[in-house]
Parts: structure tokens; sequence; C-alpha cells
């Protein structure tokens, strides 16, 4: 664990010690109390978040809440519960299904652990999907309506290097008229879609987007070459990751590193930072991920 | 005291000034929390493991949140900045007064991504792990919407108006050491 990966994690460690006996901080802790300027850091953080907890515990309560509360219980024992029915739907599904909570410790690790899509069954790959274990995420309901928005939606990507395409392929996702190809939340049916296409579709996938539903896709036109390219949607956690993928010869790779070095590489784009970024490449395809996210939670898609 | 009571004891305060922080509004946030308690003695029999009815009552509370955002379009929300005048006034006597009524303004501008996670942070109440169980989020973004939080919250604290920056380290020592041991 480096420096700045204990700084993240120690964000989370409450001022009031009652997370000491967290395994998830026992590392973070460590290097703390061997690295000087990170245990000064720590000792900052933790005093500028008591000191802010302890304005927030200072917020006055109603002086008649509490009274309030029986009082409304006491109105409603006198009459049926009237919810509407997502709220019934919501309180059912607070109940966690057996495994969720390991499954969300399982999530925690941090080595990048990439699924390789076996090559051989390719072709009958979709018909025979059989998919490896899952991480821990929620599947969202539907994507931002202005991914749908109708109308004549680009699909030129303009450049020639990695950070052209990364410039131009945000531009083209945050047009009001961009709009896809094919809406479908089943990985199979994108990537059928594409074989159809002739367009290229993942031989490797972060582990994170393996069991998530999809979006959808596009078919993308790269330089002046117009080299056909695939942009592939997936849902993960109520967020849109957006996977740009193109024949390796379609753009200047050689300065791209393999799918290792892309948890590293998450970033923020420095022309619009809002949006994080990664790319690698493979001896045959060059990949961009792009999310309205941070970039610790891209690099976490690895994992 | 039954269990009811007792729970209504344990959290009402700290589920409303998580409603607080959401709702932006006094009132709003004890319609939360008494909404919250309702559906508790309505349906919280149904919570096989008692142990989880603090993290049940915060996630409940959220969720109505929520759902009252979706359904309220008739009466835009007001920033507390805006009903500041309305909330009761007393004299500015107490320093704490004014730091906690500065600390629920500066929640209440920080992007909603971060607003909860956050102030269910500085609530101390809860672990991450709760956290992100109250928001249906992975841990993983619970601790990253902690870290952009904090960031935005400290910029806000140390710019403008609502500058606390020498406050920033107004902290109590003994706190700290005791913890450490």
């Amino acid at each position: 664990m480096d420096k700045e990966r204990a700084k993240f994690v120690l964000q989370s460690f409450r001022p009031d010690g009652e997370d000491a006996d967290e395994p998830a901080f026992a590392e973070a802790l460590e290097l703390a109390a061997k690295d000087r300027e990170l245990g000064e850091w720590l000792a900052t953080e933790r005093a500028q978040d008591a000191a802010f907890a302890a304005m927030l515990a200072d917020v006055e309560i109603p002086e008649d809440l509490r009274e309030a509360i029986f009082e409304v219980l006491e109105g409603a024992q006198d009459r049926p519960a009237e919810f509407d029915a997502d709220f019934v739907g919501a309180l059912a599904a607070l109940r966690a299904p057996a495994g969720l909570r390991d499954q969300i410790l399982g999530a925690m690790e941090v080595e990048q652990k990439v699924i390789e899509m076996p090559q051989k069954h390719r072709r009958g790959f979709f018909k025979a999907a059989v998919w490896t274990t899952t991480a821990a995420a929620v599947v969202a309901v539907m994507v931002a309506v202005t991914v749908f928005f109708a109308g004549a939606g680009g699909n030129a990507i303009a450049g020639t290097t990695p950070r052209e395409v990364e410039y131009s392929a945000i531009a083209m996702l945050e047009s009001p008229f961009f709009s896809l190809d094919l809406e479908n939340d089943r990985q199979a049916a994108i990537y059928e879609w594409l074989e159809g296409k002739n367009l290229p579709s993942p031989d490797q996938l972060p582990k994170g987007l393996k069991e998530v539903k999809g979006v959808g896709c596009k078919l993308l036109e790269i330089g002046d070459q117009k080299s056909r390219a695939s942009l592939i949607c997936y849902r993960k956690d109520g967020d849109t990751i957006h996977l740009v993928m193109m024949e390796r010869k379609a753009i200047d790779a050689d300065e791209m590193n393999e799918i290792k070095g892309a948890v590293s590489g998450c970033r923020d784009c420095d022309k619009n930072d809002e949006w994080a970024v990664t790319q690698w490449a493979d001896a045959e395809h060059t990949y961009f991920l792009l999310s309205k996210i941070a970039p610790e939670e891209l690099a976490a898609i690895f994992e | 005291m039954d269990e009811f009571e007792e729970l209504v004891e344990h959290y009402y305060q700290a589920l409303y000034r998580f409603g607080f922080s959401l709702a932006k509004n006094p009132d709003r946030a004890a319609d939360l929390v008494q909404q919250t308690f309702v559906i508790w003695a309505q349906k919280g029999h149904q919570l096989k493991d008692r142990s989880k009815a603090k993290t049940w009552l915060f996630t409940t509370l959220y969720r109505e949140h929520l759902g009252n955002a979706r359904r309220s379009q008739r009466h835009p929300e007001m920033e507390i900045s805006e009903v500041e005048h309305e909330l009761p006034h007393e004299e500015e006597e107490s320093g704490r007064k004014l730091d906690a009524q500065r600390a629920v303004t500066l929640l209440s501008e920080l992007d909603e991504t971060f607003r909860a996670p956050l102030t269910l942070f500085y609530l101390q109440q809860h672990s991450y792990k709760e956290i992100a169980e109250i928001l249906d989020v992975p841990i993983g973004t619970v601790m990253s919407r902690i870290s952009r939080g904090k960031e935005q919250l400290r910029k806000k604290m140390t710019s403008g108006p609502t500058s606390m920056s020498t406050r920033i380290v107004d902290f109590k020592p003994e706190t700290i050491q005791k913890n450490n041991g």
C-alpha cells in the first residue's frame, strides 16, 4: 500500500477512533505509524474531522420532536398503513441476500482480476454464456435520460493519439444529440450485434463489468481513415461505464500499456475532470474506459 | 422502557441531524424522523436481526427522503441560507450554535452524491460498511464519496462567507489522545 492509497482509506476512519479494530484500516494505520508525513497528515485529518463532527453534534433538536414521534405513532396505530407500492418494495429490499456482506468485503481486495473470454468458444459463447462468479455490483434501474436522446447522433471520433481519442469520445458522449445504435441490457445481445456488424467486441473485460447489465452500443468511426470501432456502454451501481475499442492500427498505440497498467492509469480527464478515464492495448485492439465517476471508482472496476 | 422507546431515545437525534442535512429544512427533517419511526412501528417486527435496527432506521429515513424528493415537485427545496431567518432565532450568544448551523449549511451545499455519506460519516454512528449498507452502494464507492465530499467541504470551509479556516482545527485534543490510547 502506498501513501496515497493509505490516505484514501484513512479518510473514512472515524475521528472518534471507533474503527481502530477494523481490518480494512490496519495496513494504512501501520504505514501511518511508520511514516512521519503520513502520521502528521492523519493527525490533522482526524482533528479536522473531529471539529466538524463536533459542530454537527451541536445541531439542536426540536424540543417537541420526541413527543411528536410518540404522538404520530399513536395516530398511526389507529389506521392501516398507507404506503405506495414503491416504498413497500423498497422496504422489502432492505434485507440483504445471504452472502452479500461477504461479497462486499471480498470486493475490497485490491488484486486486479481479469477474466479471459475463451477464444475457441467465441462463436458459441453467446449461446452458452457461462459467467464467472460476480463482484458485489448492484444493478441500478435505467441509465440517465441523456444517453437515449433521439436525433442525429454523430459517431465520428477524431484524432490519431490516445489522448485525442479520449477527448473526442467524451465530447461525443456529452453531446445532447448522442444516441446508441442498439439499446439492450444483455451483454450477450450487444456482442452478438457487434459481431454481426464486424465490429470489435472485448476478449477481456475488467472483472467488475463481467456481470453487470449492458446499456447498449454504437458503431464509431475513428480518425480520417474512419476505422470502425465499437462503443459499448455498461451500467454499474447507477453509473454508466463506456468502453471504446478499436483495432490497434487505427491509432498510434505504441505508448499504451497492457491492461495491468490500466488500474494505475485511472485519472481525471485533463480536459474535463468530471470524467475518469483509463486506457490499455493488447496485440490487436486498443481500449478506452470512460465514466463520470471518480478515478478510484474506475480503478475499483478492475478488482 | 420498551424496545420502541429505547430505539427512539437512542437514535432520534442522529436521525434528525441526518434528515436535516438531506432535506435542508427542519420541518421536513422532523417529518422524516417521525415517518421513519411510524414505519418501524408497523414493519420493524419483520427485522429478524435486531442488531440491525440502527442501520434499518437510517436506511428507511434515507429512502423516505428519496421518495419525497421524487414525489415533491410543487414545493421547491429552500437552501438553508434562504430560510435561516425562519429558524428559531436565538441570540447568537453561542459560537457552538453558529457552528452547528454552519455545519448543516455546508453539508447542504455539497453535491447530493456526497451529502448523505459524509453526513453519516460525521455523525460517527456508522462505520463505512454500515454507510454502504444504508446507501446501498459498494464500500469502495462510500470511501470515494467520503474522500471527494471532504475535498468539496474543505474548499467551502476555507473560502467565501462560510469560511471556517480559523476554526478548522478547533478540536478536542483529549479526545484524540484518549483514542490513541
